[in-house]
């Protein structure tokens, strides 16, 4: 009854992403740039949680912070944090609705954002404004479309 | 969501916690390991080579619009800025052949002097191909990296001005903090009289700020600023920048200065790196070379 696993879906949302996310932007945009390799491991926490969880978000985060250049770490434990919110809470997230599942990843991308911007201090980037949460807004808006595409796109090739 | 009946839903759980502290505590030794020590240095530079391709995906649409304004460009276009880019180099012919008398006369002034000579640096030709996403963080990324013989540390300088100086080198490309960024200070001096000081980044970006001059300082609105070879990182004499204003503070023992980069920051996208010859830097305390030498040097070095 089981299918074989179209996990390569995962990866290639993964890396979209993370295109997405280096794509050079005016100064202005790139301020409300949406996280988007949290939501897109958001999403597949969310979906998949027997298979990814803290692990797969710790090793997106070291990936960020070899294509960000930042301290070996830094994005690792935000995700770590971030994937321990959200695998404790999957099972309710599911259940909310939309305007009440934006609300949650608002917080969740938040709390991203801001341990980020923590160790970034404390290791001397420094970033000096609170526009730095301003993507955690723009994620919480963006992630009722992406969750219903990412839902449809694994559907299609029946990622279970 | 409910597609699927029978998951497990209980085989984790217990593991979590234990998972959780362990990847947390390896975090922080690997944050304070890397801020600390340069030991991580090559894990970076083979995981640089791993991502170096997303990196090439998301230069991508820059590089298509490039090549596509190129195969779009009518011929008469082309015959324009062909003509244009020849007159220019008419001019810059011009100007080197001044140059190489100048140079001349330079170097046996030097000599009368006693001193010793400044040598050409070697300069190669880089691409940018990405920025630092987060836009209060102004670093790039170039193409070329230790393949090319790039080191930490490199001046980086676009047609008009120095841009930055080299941070992380991996095998094929590497990152560059440019001289707006907070963190980048670049010793300076004033082309007018020599006046030195050290130019910082700003939180703006977008502006350099001259810090800690005393009011007493000789420093006006419009003077050209040239980097002065202090701290033995940037080679004398490229631009930097020009002062854009001068504020007295009374009862302020500095002066507040602000100055505009003339490097094309946001626009360059052919850029230079710098070779300085070792030469150059230890240059100062080393005696003066024998006259054949020195032609022959010299020849090479143009």
């Amino acid at each position: 009854m089981r299918q074989k696993h179209a996990h390569w879906l995962v990866w290639m949302t993964m890396l979209l992403a993370a295109v997405l996310s280096l794509l050079p932007m005016p100064d202005l945009i790139s301020f409300a740039r949406p996280a988007w390799i949290p939501l897109v491991v958001i999403f597949w926490i969310l979906a998949l949680p027997q298979y990814y969880g803290l692990f797969f978000a710790w090793i997106a985060g070291l990936i960020m912070d070899v294509l960000y250049g930042t301290v070996f770490g830094q994005n690792a434990m935000a995700m770590l944090f971030m994937a321990l919110a959200i695998n404790q809470l999957h099972r309710r997230l599911r259940m909310y609705p939309w305007w009440q599942q934006c609300f949650m990843v608002l917080v969740i991308v938040g709390l991203y954002q801001l341990t980020v911007l923590w160790i970034g201090n404390a290791t001397g980037r420094v970033n000096p404004s609170l526009l730095y949460l301003l993507p955690s807004v723009t994620s919480a808006l963006l992630w009722p479309w992406m969750a219903a595409l990412l839902h449809s796109l694994r559907r299609r090739f029946i990622v279970i | 969501m409910q597609e699927h009946a029978i998951n497990p839903i209980f085989r984790k759980g217990q593991s979590l916690g234990t998972s959780f502290t362990f990847l947390l505590a390896l975090s922080l030794a690997l944050i304070f390991v890397d801020h600390r020590f340069d030991s991580l240095v090559q894990v970076r530079k083979a995981l640089s080579v791993v991502v170096a391709p997303i990196q090439w995906l998301a230069d991508t649409p820059a590089r298509l619009t490039d090549d596509v304004s190129l195969v779009l460009s009518s011929r008469s276009e082309l015959a324009q800025e062909n003509a244009r880019l020849k007159a220019r180099t008419l001019i810059l012919e011009q100007k080197v052949q001044k140059l190489a008398s100048l140079n001349a006369q330079n170097v046996r002034l030097r000599e009368l002097l006693n001193s010793s000579r400044l040598v050409d640096e070697k300069v190669v030709v880089a691409e940018l191909i990405g920025i630092d996403p987060d836009p209060t963080i102004k670093q790039v990324l170039i193409n070329k990296g230790d393949q090319d013989g790039v080191y930490a540390g490199q001046p980086l300088l676009d047609a008009t001005g120095v841009m930055g100086q080299v941070v992380q080198t991996s095998p094929f490309n590497s990152r560059v903090i440019l001289i707006t960024d907070s963190n980048s200070r670049i010793p300076v001096q004033v082309n007018r009289n020599g006046y030195r000081a050290i130019a910082a980044g700003t939180a703006s970006g977008t502006e350099l700020e001259l810090l800690h001059v005393p009011a007493t300082a000789d420093i006006q609105k419009g003077d050209l600023l040239v980097t002065s070879g202090m701290g033995q990182r940037f080679p004398v004499g490229y631009p930097v920048a020009k002062v854009t204003d001068v504020q007295k503070n009374a009862g302020y023992p500095f002066l507040t200065i602000h100055a505009e980069p003339l490097a094309r920051l946001n626009r360059s996208r052919l850029v230079m790196l710098v070779f300085i010859s070792e030469r150059e830097i230890y240059g100062q305390a080393t005696p003066l070379p024998s006259n054949s030498e020195d032609k022959g040097e010299e020849g090479k070095s143009k």
